[in-house]
């Protein structure tokens, strides 16, 4: 018995160990592993792939491997679908996929509502382009791509509204702000809430809570947004969770940064057509949304104890919003919790919004298309 | 109290070598997990398993024995670990004094493993081999596991090309 001697399946089992540069190395010992290794059913080079993709430290190997005639093409879509928008256009050399191929790679990476730019050019023509203006928008406070910036508002009353603002002078802050305004909620403390992470931006969602006097004033929306029907509570962790508390204070108060607060939630598992997303691919922090994702990272609702949002409720509407991930967007800002409230919002790299529409709301949210009970656009009641 | 007593379980290798084994050290098999849960009644007449010699059932069975008890990845956790446990080629220091067999040995262990169904101990027999591949040339890889070179001179050529065209520059 000796290593070429195993199942194929082993032996790609075996090769998906290896870091990238052993794996091209082996794949050019045999033929025999020249075949495994670019069987595109067996596929050995996706496991190192991902490890190199979510550990953002890229090996010289991984530049140019598309030269290579023994790496199947699949792994491109991946790689275009995670890889950071500089290494992709100034370091990578890109393969030659065909014009599904990048529809899939434009799908899995950007939000549905940018697919308004592609227009009539081929896909591999939009999804370069708009690779450029996401990385130049990241970097720069440019706004001639985008004028306007779009965002939804959960209203109270179960309607929502499709708004924008001049991209200029979009801060979700001030505008969120002259919503507790209008709405008698100036006294209550802005939340700030990570729904979802895509390679280049990250989905946000605004609003306030409070104790409410009478069920009139909860915005049922916004609980359903930020916690989808179908995934509940484990009982058995309640208590852990209310042990790991460390501050009592429903502020924007940093609390224990270890809490992994949506932690005591499981998937339910027999929700009908209540799939993981998939395009857009969520990052790796959200790797099953909708349901939770495991790692401290995903913190769309926070428990402690018995209480969701300590006993708190949403109040007022909710304000969703994309903001553009560049390369601070993830360093810790001041003394606030990571990825919970101001921390999302305020410091550097946090100023960049592109437009997040109906078609965005739709596919991160699904669930929402039966609880709204009304979509308009622009501002309003949408009576006419 | 007395702790209740541990169903006792036989089971029965390729080379006729009998084992008889506590039921949650082979359930780290899910193949004779699955077995044991088809069989309503309790059966006195040894599992057979055609594909695993006595010698190499007893280092399966070494490994069972220390990680018993242990809990076995469900599909959803397996799925969701799939790149925890790719990540690293990190292995316990237990199961590298384990894992310490001659290359005859270990590919037996891996393909017991995999007929097995034993996750985990599949996963420590492919990283000793990765382990002992990494940071290799060419040629010392083939000396170490007795691969020959059999492409021919116009193939070797065109991997050297390849190589070139790859190469950071």
């Amino acid at each position: 018995m000796s290593l070429q001697d195993l199942p194929v399946e082993l032996i790609a089992d075996i090769l998906g160990e290896l870091d990238l540069k052993s794996l091209v190395t082996v794949a050019y010992l045999s033929q025999r592993f020249r075949s495994i290794a670019s069987d595109s059913s067996l596929n050995p080079w996706r496991r190192p792939i991902l490890r190199i993709l979510h550990s953002r430290v890229y090996e010289s190997e991984f530049k140019h491997l598309s030269v290579r005639s023994i790496v199947p093409r699949q792994n491109w879509i991946e790689i275009l679908s995670i890889a950071p928008a500089p290494f992709l256009l100034f370091e990578a050399t890109l393969p030659n996929l065909s014009s599904g191929e990048w529809e899939e790679c434009f799908k899995r990476r950007f939000l549905p509502g940018w697919q308004k730019w592609k227009k009539d050019c081929p896909w591999k023509e939009a999804f370069l382009k708009i690779m450029h203006r996401v990385l130049h928008r990241s970097v720069t406070p440019c706004t001639i791509d985008e004028a306007w910036t779009k965002y939804i508002v959960l209203n109270r009353n179960g309607s929502a509204n499709e708004l924008q603002m001049s991209s200029r002078n979009f801060n979700p802050l001030a505008v969120l702000n002259d919503m507790k305004l209008q709405n008698n909620l100036s006294h209550l403390e802005t939340r700030v809430r990570l729904v979802l992470e895509i390679a280049d931006v990250r989905v946000l969602a605004f609003g306030t809570l409070n104790r409410p006097t009478t069920r009139r004033n909860v915005n049922q929306n916004a609980h359903l947004f930020l916690h989808p029907p179908g995934i509940e509570v484990d009982d058995s962790k309640r208590d852990a969770i209310s042990s790991e508390r460390q501050v009592a204070d429903h502020g924007v108060y940093p609390m224990n940064p270890n809490l992994s607060p949506a932690s005591a939630y499981f998937s339910c598992k027999d929700v009908p057509d209540y799939d993981k997303l998939t395009h857009p691919c969520p990052a790796k922090i959200h790797a099953n949304y909708p349901f939770y994702t495991p790692g401290g990272s995903d913190k769309r609702w926070i428990i402690t104890g018995d209480d969701e949002e300590e006993g708190l409720e949403w109040v007022g509407g909710l304000m969703i919003t994309a903001q553009i991930i560049g390369p601070h967007t993830h360093d810790p800002s001041d003394d606030w919790a990571p990825l919970q409230d101001l921390d999302l919002a305020v410091g550097a790299g946090r100023h960049q919004y592109a437009s997040f529409t109906w078609s965005d709301l739709w596919t991160i949210a699904p669930w929402m298309e039966e609880n709204i009970t009304k979509t308009i656009d622009g501002p309003g009641l949408g009576i006419f | 109290m007395a702790a209740p007593a541990t169903q006792q379980i036989k089971i029965r290798c390729n080379d006729e070598k009998e084992f008889t084994v506590d039921r949650d050290v082979l359930e780290r098999s899910v193949l004779i997990k699955n077995m044991l849960e088809d069989v309503t009644e309790q059966q006195d007449a040894p599992i057979p398993l055609p594909n695993v010699s006595g010698p190499v059932m007893a280092k399966v069975l070494e490994y069972c024995t220390h990680h018993r008890g242990e809990p076995l990845p469900s599909a959803d956790t397996e799925q969701s670990q799939d790149e925890t446990r790719k990540r690293t080629t990190d292995i316990s220091e237990w199961d590298q004094k384990f894992i310490t067999v001659d290359q005859e040995m270990l590919f037996e262990i891996i393909l017991a493993a995999n007929y097995l169904d034993i996750k985990s101990l599949l996963d420590v027999g492919c990283k000793t081999v990765a382990n002992m591949i990494k940071g290799k040339t060419p040629e010392e890889i083939r000396k170490l596991f007795n691969i020959v070179n059999d492409f021919t001179p116009e193939e070797e050529a065109q991997i050297k090309k390849e190589n070139e065209w790859a190469e950071d520059r």
